[in-house]
């Protein structure tokens, strides 16, 4: 019976973090980790947040005033965490929604946790009337370019308060963008294809892209150069990045070594490839 | 314990005779258990999000058979369990089915298990029925019917056992590759196959399927509407919760018309469209909504604000519980009745986008189930204005106007 019991809790434990995989990434900022997850029904998100020698299954759950669509294929939700602050592209399909204003930013301190009161809808409605803090003027750019649509593909992170970047790949084109605080300064690459989604991630004030296929480049509003010497050996989409702002760090975990019960601090020394 | 034994034996012997003549004695006593059907027959998705059916599909301690699907060109493959209540029966019988569509599935020598009770096990082993589904046809057998016969002396006669009951579905082609948004629901069958029955070209069956959506009423295999905005703030946004609530925003409507297609096999690219304000600015904001048919359009109260969009409403929670009606605070511009959604006589109207298909040059508007030859035919056919937003503090400030020369649909296009 005993057993039974830990098979049911075991099984129970891993579907639930199975259904609603990490998207994209874990960010570890002053001694706490980050990650989110995409309601497999109705695009919100969640932000899970707890102390990095704890277990990911002990984070707490906040509700995120923002989403991401189920567009096949799957472009994972964009978002980040800086100084207190969460970053995210509202990309969630909805009638009201407008990809215009899809760049979103929330003082960490006013998410609250889901419950009777902070409900799906609730959210959903708050998502599409939350200004923007700046036009999502990349998109607008890509669209504008070409009306149809194919391996669109886009990350977004935040370099520091004033600081935002974007990357954009639609019709094998690719094209990076930097925020400043009031303007937006782009770089714009030709004959760049890719076959899934990808993500950006900073070394300090670096920025870098890894796509699909786990290579990475370096880029810059100026220029994009491959690293040759790093390559990731697996594909993208068969885990998550580990970006440590703490210690500059940057390392990859697999779906199949995630173990919830673990410290996230053990679990990424012992398992996490490390990238740079 | 004699007076028992007389009662039995009494009603056996007048039985006697008419069991040593014909044959006849009660068929009653031989009962189907369990139909399976194969031979490369289709997944097909439960609807409420419950896996896929599986088989057997007709099981007779199962009020609901599931349904099977083919490929046309491919014959059905069934199998079948049956049960004979009585004392003494013979090492072996002969079983076969005759079907719909002049299907039959062949004579079959099957041996009768032994059993230490009186009841006994007989199998129809898995037979391929006599003769193809017509390739390239699409068919709905609705049921499909199979009525299976037993012979106790090597087929010279035969008597009826019973009928089995299954629908099934039949593809003109091999259906496209499921995605994360593409799946082989049971609606998407039924609605493609129900609708396109017949049918063997691309032009005839979009067609076919398209007129499932022209009359309002989107029916659900089962025959329950599918409600384009039942709540006015619908959350669903894919084929698979629309399906599973029947209740949906216009993403879903398109998404069920397209997967109806490629249901089929029908191949068609860049056929999913997004469309929106193409986001001029106006008075330092940019133009972000639009209003479907019909509102009214009261006194202007901000013509000092924005001349070109006089008319504001207010709100703090646009479409509060129980979510059947706009809740504005102030309001110059009112909701009416106007254009008649997917089984909602007024939907919601008041969008930043909507969602379409475009197949062959034409525009399909699933969820008000018209069509456009144009992108700009949609704004004179189908709004009554334009209007941009803004949100201070917990207040949004709506601005509209009712002329619209004053912005334009812009689209985007990728495949579905």
């Amino acid at each position: 019976m005993r057993t039974a019991f830990y098979i049911l809790f075991f099984l129970v434990t891993v579907f639930t973090l199975r259904s609603q995989e990490i998207e994209r990434k874990i960010v570890i900022e002053k001694g706490r980790f980050y990650y989110t997850t995409i309601d497999p029904e109705q695009q919100m998100g969640t932000l899970y947040t707890g102390n990095i020698s704890a277990s990911l299954k002990t984070a707490k759950r906040l509700a995120l005033p923002a989403g991401r669509n189920y567009n096949d294929p799957v472009n994972p939700f964009c978002w980040d965490v800086l100084n207190e602050t969460v970053y995210a592209v509202n990309s969630l399909k909805h009638p009201m929604n407008d990809q215009n204003e899809s760049l979103k930013r929330f003082p960490l301190a006013s998410l609250q946790d889901w419950s009777d009161k902070v409900t799906i809808t609730e959210m959903l409605n708050k998502s599409i009337d939350y200004n923007t803090f700046t036009p999502n003027i990349p998109y607008a750019f890509v669209t504008k370019k070409s009306k149809v649509l194919d391996h669109f593909f886009y990350d977004a992170i935040a370099l520091d308060d004033t600081t935002f970047c974007m990357g954009l790949t639609n019709n094998n084109e690719f094209s990076f963008w930097t925020f400043n605080g009031t303007g937006w300064n782009h770089l714009e690459m030709t004959n760049f294809p890719v076959s899934g989604y990808f993500s950006l991630f900073n070394v300090k004030q670096d920025v870098y892209m890894i796509l699909d296929n786990g290579k990475i480049y370096s880029v810059s509003a100026k220029k994009v150069i491959p690293l040759t010497e790093k390559i990731l050996n697996t594909e993208l989409s068969k885990g998550f990045l580990i970006i440590n702002k703490d210690d500059g760090s940057v390392k990859f975990l697999k779906n199949d070594q995630l173990n919830d019960h673990t410290a996230l601090n053990e679990l990424i020394k012992k398992k996490a490839i490390a990238i740079f | 314990m004699l007076k028992m034994m007389l009662r039995c034996l009494l009603p056996a012997l007048l039985l006697l005779p008419f069991a040593s003549f014909s044959q006849d004695f009660s068929y009653s006593n031989v009962h189907i258990v369990s139909v399976t059907f194969s031979g490369g027959n289709l997944n097909i998705r439960k609807d409420e999000g419950t896996g896929s059916y599986s088989s057997p599909q007709w099981l007779a301690t199962s009020t609901t058979k599931n349904p099977v699907a083919y490929v046309s060109g491919n014959a059905p493959k069934a199998a079948a369990v049956f049960t004979i209540d009585c004392a003494t029966v013979p090492d072996s019988v002969w079983v076969r089915g005759n079907a719909s569509d002049a299907i039959s599935f062949p004579a079959k020598h099957v041996s009768v298990a032994n059993s230490a009770t009186t009841v006994h096990d007989f199998n129809y082993p898995s037979t391929t029925g006599s003769h193809v589904f017509t390739a390239g046809i699409v068919r709905f057998f609705k049921p499909f019917a199979i009525d299976w016969e037993i012979s106790f002396d090597n087929g010279s006669t035969w008597k009826p056992i019973g009928t089995t009951n299954n629908t099934i579905y039949v593809t003109r082609s091999a259906p496209q590759s499921k995605t994360s948004e593409f799946k082989w629901f049971r609606t998407v069958y039924d609605l493609s196959c129900r609708n396109a029955q017949t049918k063997t070209t691309d032009a005839d069956i979009i067609s076919s399927v398209w007129s499932e959506f022209t009359d309002h009423v989107v029916l659900n295999w089962n025959g329950d509407s599918l409600f384009y905005y039942k709540i006015m703030n619908s959350p669903n946004v894919t084929l698979a919760t629309l399906l599973k609530y029947k209740d949906a925003e216009c993403y879903t409507f398109a998404q069920l018309f397209l997967s109806s297609i490629k249901i089929q096999g029908v191949v068609r690219t860049n056929n999913y469209v997004y469309i929106t304000p193409q986001n001029n600015s106006v008075c330092g904001h940019t133009v972000n909504r639009f209003i479907v048919k019909d509102w009214a359009f009261g006194t202007p109260s901000a013509s000092a604000t924005c001349p070109g969009f006089p008319y504001m409403n207010t709100y703090t929670t646009l479409i509060p519980a129980p979510y059947h009606a706009y809740a504005f605070t102030t309001a110059d511009v009112t909701d009416q009745a106007g254009i008649p959604g997917s089984c909602n006589i007024n939907p919601s109207s008041y969008f930043n986008n909507h969602q379409i298909a475009l197949l062959d040059g034409i525009y399909y508007d699933a969820c008000y189930g018209v069509t456009f030859n144009t992108l700009s035919d949609i704004k004179t056919a189908a709004f009554s204005g334009w209007s941009y937003r803004y949100t201070t503090g917990s207040t949004t400030y709506a601005y509209f106007t009712n002329d619209l020369n004053l912005s334009d649909l812009t689209e985007t296009i990728s495949t579905y």
